[in-house]
């Protein structure tokens, strides 16, 4: 019995475990820092599933866990570098947060570098529509905002994710 | 009579190229520390939700300690690594190994670095302990 729920939430984690850290991703100046809140959060899933028959959660609430975690992981990193001014986060350039599907994809590779420079508003509504597949009911439900105003954030991330594309062909065609 | 192709929709354009992206998938390190940590739960060997999980930031401090051979890798002390950090430096090789540790696991993961000002090379990494406390049952 133990093994088969164990299973199951192993699977559930293969499945999602790539979205979950993409949004945990975008709290954390690290990509270990992002896994360790996708372990808590998951841990803190497993102890709220324990009334309902240890069933692997909704996507929705696991995406609001993470992002209740990663509040406090940004208080607690402020409080910490505050007590501890010598530690040092040295960037790991291959640290990526999204793969282009194909090789040597130069427009995507060139897209992924916008979306992580988009303000955290529209970058969480991205990533919970596009790659955590929610809709925008269940996305207000996660952010405590109205389905219209996640619409909103999502449609206007999306057209300045287009505006600088825009641009970045231009400058392009000019260099040609 | 052919009619020209309509440009794409620029937010469709973006969609589509969002398509040709995934996201990253965990590392080895943390996918292996999650599975083992659902064993534990569901074994039920895992009873507290408090401080069941420690993060030790692994940093090397103290004059240089010692030079292991073969690796090159010095311990540099504190104010060693900052000013060498402050500057650019090469991404070597990540490390990683899981061990049994007195309470449970020890999963650690360290980078090298290599300073390009002094030409040193700095071994920074992080170890997880996850506890697996005594079950009341």
């Amino acid at each position: 019995m133990a093994s088969c729920v164990a299973e199951n939430w192993k699977d559930w984690l293969a499945e999602h475990g790539s979205k979950l850290l993409l949004f945990a991703r975008s709290w954390c100046q690290s990509r270990q820092d992002a896994e360790d809140l996708v372990q808590e959060a998951v841990l803190k899933m497993w102890h709220h599933q324990a009334d309902r028959g240890h069933l692997p959660p909704d996507l929705p609430l696991v995406f609001s866990t993470i992002r209740f975690c990663g509040l406090n992981f940004h208080r607690s990193e402020r409080r910490r570098k505050k007590r501890e001014e010598s530690v040092i986060y040295l960037n790991d350039f291959q640290d990526m947060w999204l793969d282009p599907v194909l090789e040597d994809d130069e427009d995507a590779l060139l897209l992924r570098e916008r979306i992580k420079n988009l303000s955290s508003k529209l970058r969480e509504v991205v990533i919970m529509k596009f790659w955590g597949g929610l809709t925008f009911q269940q996305i207000a439900e996660t952010l405590a905002i109205s389905p219209n105003t996640a619409a909103s954030r999502y449609r206007y991330a999306l057209e300045q994710l287009a505006q600088e594309l825009r641009g970045i062909k231009e400058d392009r065609h000019a260099q040609a | 009579m052919h009619k020209p192709e309509m440009p794409m929709d620029p937010i469709e354009e973006v969609e589509s190229m969002l398509k040709r992206l995934a996201p990253a998938a965990m590392s080895e390190v943390a996918s292996r520390a999650n599975e083992a940590m659902i064993d534990d739960l569901a074994s039920g060997q895992i009873a507290d939700t408090k401080d069941t999980i420690r993060r030790i930031y692994w940093w090397p401090t103290g004059i240089a300690a010692s030079l292991i051979a073969g690796v090159g890798l010095f311990f540099l002390d504190q104010h060693q690594a900052n000013a060498g950090a402050v500057g650019e430096y090469e991404f070597l090789e990540s490390q990683e190994f899981t061990k049994p540790a007195p309470n449970g696991v020890s999963v650690e993961k360290s980078n090298l670095y290599k300073l390009n000002k002094s030409g040193l090379v700095v071994q920074v990494g992080e170890r997880n302990l996850i506890n697996t406390l005594d079950s009341q049952f």
